[in-house]
């Protein structure tokens, strides 16, 4: 039923883009590192500035393709930023809630700036897979359950709140 | 019984959907609880409900186009199923509407009235002031920062990092940094000696004070509840180095500042959040508007098709026993009233059947009991007539139509007055029933002479009253016989009798009479005179002839009374016809003989069918005498499908008083002044010996015509 009311974007900016991603193996441990393009639609930013915290999940999976059958996911691993406007402090706050990191910013650019650059972040989940070829898979969007659930309903029917990005897909052979 | 509880099953789905979704509901209710453990539940639960909803009213749907269907067909139960459904669905929809409306009316209002004005300017002045509070702060700071960065002028960069440990010692700020025009740190220092990483200003405060030369900013910050950011261009640097001092507000003032803030973003939030909370709670209620509606149609339907049911089967039940199904039983599945009316049904059925039973038994065993009297009636040999009391002829029988000669079958429901006049000759007969049938007698018996067809014929009739079952007379039985070969074998047995007697009295003395009177003429011839002579020879003469006469008298009726023995064999019937003819041809002027080819041959004694071929001839030659123009015809022909063979002798004489016609073959009948009367009874004797039949039939204007039938042989 979500896919039927899944609509276009809001607006021609509002979207979530996600520029380049790599996954990048130091001692036995995969870093993530990513460019992601965050612009929020009119609904998004106006639930903002009323204080409502934006929650993003970026989903990083790591797929075997297969010939006759459907892809297989080997490993999947949600990382989840907010955005939060400060009233009294007029800030906004970017808060990587895997790691507790909150950086304050005057403008929200720069915030979602910063929640879109994930650099080298340690994969400590994700096993090596050196015999056979997989592909790693990232998907950005909003978390529209982790909006107060009065606004759920309503968000779920508002184009507006769908913001996600096109899966990014990468081979992982060296 | 399997169907039944097949259709039970049913049931639960539709009811095990509604309990699920009113668990489901009761928890979105729950869910909305910001506390609840099924917070993250909430749109899972509202996608189930509208799936649940769905599914409710697609069997809506189903139930609605079924009785729609029901309805056009003119089914059993469909109106009362129409009038429950909607009696249903008008108790639930009134009551469930206004509380849907009042509570939908209470919810928004109460919503609304969390929110006014004064609350709202309230927040805001709070939210003011504490910015106020921390303004004067800030500006302290900013002072301190700026007399700071005034120690930091003509610095190096290799002097920075010593200089601002010991500033930072002198003044409240928690770290020291020196930034570069790029933003590179060019030399740090923390009051926590574990902070390695300096806390950096983003791209937009560097441009800032690239642009002005200052910034000043308020932020929160994890571990130390809220910071003042001051960021100071420090002059006479080259290159261009600027100074970001970080202090901690006061733990007392950041913690009166984060209540204000908290409250406020809490109100703020709940404020934005008013409409979608009206929506949640509305889309809430309306699902258990809906549920309610729902159920109740569904429940609605469940009901009247469980009343409807027995309905049904009770119309159908009597549809077939109007059909003439009395075995129809219907099923009880119920122990209340409509229960005890299925039941009290099949009793009743029960009861017509086993009656049927038994009055179709009875029918056949009348049926049985009419084709057996039929089937006896038809083929007896008697004849038989029923008649009502109102004198209407009933029942007749075969026999009553073959010895009557009239077909009666056509005369049923005839009073016997109509009958006589129909067929005038059983006016007599009639007559007679009706007077015997009027006396009342039980029982009665009368032989009844009859003519048919110029035959005289005797019936004996037997009548008796017919009585019903109840003992009461409901018509007449008439039983009848044609006796009259009875009476014919009788008579021509007492003929016979008197023949043999005369006979044999009169033949004994007749040969010494004749012999005497020979004598006598012999012995006194010639010892008389010539007249006393004459006289004897003439009275001998005269006693012989008489004699002779009477012996020939004497013998007719011994051979009618004791006939020859018959030698009966397979003869030809043509030739013996001719030849008898050919005798005749010289001594009658106009002899007709007329012989069919291929006349099949006949089983007779040829004598004695010549002795009555020559007797009829005769009869006929005698006819005609006397007469200008008198002819006879001789024919015999073959009338397909008869089995007989018929001759006829017909003559155009004076013939038989048509008085005597009917009496004509009985002995001592003649209309000739000479003959004995026993020729023709021969003749009927000889034929009737031979199996067949002699019919005399006068012909117009005069004359006569015997019909001979004799069995011919056709294997």
């Amino acid at each position: 039923m979500l896919l039927f009311i899944r609509p276009g974007l809001a607006n021609d900016d509002a979207n979530i883009t996600i520029k380049t991603a790599k996954l990048s193996l130091q001692e036995q441990t995969y870093l993530l590192s990513s460019r992601i393009d965050y612009t929020l639609s009119e609904e998004a930013l106006k639930a903002l500035k009323n204080g409502i915290t934006l929650t993003f999940n970026v989903e990083l999976s790591i797929i075997e393709p297969r010939s006759w059958l459907w892809d297989r996911y080997h490993n999947s691993i949600h990382l989840s930023y907010q955005i939060k406007y400060h009233t009294l402090a007029q800030t906004y706050q970017a808060t990587d809630v895997k790691n507790n990191v909150q950086h304050s910013f005057s403008r929200l650019e720069p915030a979602l700036h910063s929640i879109g650059t994930l650099t080298e972040v340690p994969i400590h989940a994700l096993l090596k897979h050196d015999d056979i070829d997989v592909y790693g898979s990232l998907t950005a969007y909003l978390n529209i359950e982790a909006l107060p659930l009065p606004m759920r309903p309503m968000a779920y029917i508002t184009p507006g709140w769908h913001l996600s990005s096109e899966t990014f897909r990468w081979s992982l052979k060296p | 019984m399997v169907t039944k509880t097949l259709r039970k099953r049913l049931y639960l789905i539709p009811a095990g959907v509604l309990l699920s979704l009113l668990l489901s509901l009761y928890l979105m209710s729950h869910a909305t609880q910001s506390s609840s453990q099924f917070n993250e539940l909430f749109s899972s639960l509202i996608l189930l409900n509208i799936i649940g909803t769905v599914f409710l009213f697609a069997l809506l749907l189903i139930n609605i186009h079924w009785l729609w269907q029901q309805f056009k067909k003119q089914a059993v139960g469909s109106r009362i199923t129409l009038k429950i459904v909607l009696l249903f669905f008008a108790i639930s929809v009134i009551p469930t509407s206004i509380v849907f409306y009042f509570s939908s009316q209470l919810l928004h209002q109460s919503v609304d009235s969390w929110f006014n004005v004064q609350i709202d300017d309230a927040m805001k002045n709070s939210l003011k002031l504490s910015q106020r509070s921390l303004d004067n702060r800030t500006r302290s700071l900013m002072k301190e920062t700026r007399q700071l960065t005034e120690a930091l002028e003509n610095e190096s960069d290799m002097f920075l990092s010593l200089s601002l440990a010991s500033l930072r010692e002198q003044t409240s700020a928690s770290e020291l940094t020196a930034f570069s025009k790029q933003g590179r740190i060019i030399a740090t220092t923390n009051l926590d000696p574990g902070v390695l990483i300096p806390n950096t200003p983003d791209d937009a405060m560097l441009l800032l004070v690239r642009q002005s030369g200052e910034f000043i900013g308020i932020e929160p910050s994890a571990r130390e509840g809220l910071i003042v950011r001051t960021l100071v261009e420090i002059k006479n640097s080259n290159p261009k180095r600027y100074l970001q001092a970080i202090y901690s507000v006061p733990r007392d003032l950041g913690e009166l500042a984060d209540s204000v803030e908290n409250a406020y973003t809490a109100y703020q939030e709940f404020n934005y959040l008013r409409q979608s909370l009206k929506f949640s709670f509305t889309l809430t209620l309306s699902l258990v508007l809906v549920f309610s509606l729902l159920a109740a149609s569904w429940a609605a339907f469940v009901f009247a098709r469980e009343l409807v049911e027995p309905l049904r089967q009770l119309v159908k039940g009597t549809q077939a026993v109007a059909q003439g199904d009395y075995e129809k039983k219907l099923e009880v599945g119920r122990k209340d009233e409509l229960g005890f009316l299925v039941n009290s049904f099949n009793d009743m059925t029960s009861h017509i059947s086993n009656a049927r039973k038994e009055a179709y038994n009875a029918q056949r065993d009348a049926e049985d009991q009419h084709a057996y009297l039929e089937t006896v009636l038809s083929h007896l040999s008697n004849g038989v007539l029923g008649i009502d009391l109102s004198m209407r002829l009933k029942t007749t029988n075969h026999a009553a139509h073959q010895i009557l000669e009239l077909p009666l079958t056509a005369c049923i429901e005839y009073s016997l007055e109509e009958i006589a006049v129909k067929f005038p000759s059983l006016e007599g007969f009639t007559s007679l029933l009706i007077e015997k049938f009027s006396s009342h007698k039980k029982e009665w018996q009368h032989e009844f002479a009859y003519t048919i067809d110029h035959q005289k014929r005797t019936l004996l009739l037997k009548g008796t009253a017919l009585f019903a079952a109840d003992k009461t007379q409901s018509g007449y039985v008439l039983i009848f016989d044609d006796v009259t070969p009875i009476v014919q074998s009788q008579r021509n047995a007492a003929w016979s009798e008197v023949a043999q007697r005369l006979a044999h009295e009169i033949k004994n003395p007749l040969t010494p009479i004749q012999l005497s009177a020979e004598r006598l003429q012999r012995k006194l011839h010639g010892k008389l005179d010539d007249e006393a002579d004459k006289i004897l020879k003439k009275s001998t003469d005269t006693i012989v002839q008489q004699v002779t006469a009477m012996k020939s008298m004497v013998n007719d009726f011994s051979d009618f009374a004791r006939p020859p023995q018959s030698k009966p064999q397979n003869i030809a019937a043509g030739p013996l016809i001719e030849q008898i003819a050919t005798l005749y041809q010289g001594q009658i002027k106009q002899l007709n003989v007329s012989i069919e080819d291929d006349l099949p041959p006949i089983f007779a004694d040829p004598i004695r069918l010549r002795q009555v071929l020559i007797n009829l001839i005769k009869n006929a030659q005698e006819a005609i005498a006397g007469i200008d123009d008198g002819q006879i015809s001789i024919s015999a022909l073959y009338p397909p499908d008869t089995g007989s063979i018929e001759i006829c002798i017909a003559d155009n004489g004076l013939g038989v008083d048509n008085s005597k016609i009917e009496h004509i073959f009985e002995p001592y009948v003649t209309s000739k002044e000479k003959g004995t009367g026993l020729g023709l009874a021969i003749v009927k004797k000889i034929i009737e010996e031979h199996g067949g039949t002699i019919t005399i039939k006068p012909i117009e204007p005069q004359g006569v015509n015997f019909i001979i039938h004799l069995p011919a042989i056709t294997d």
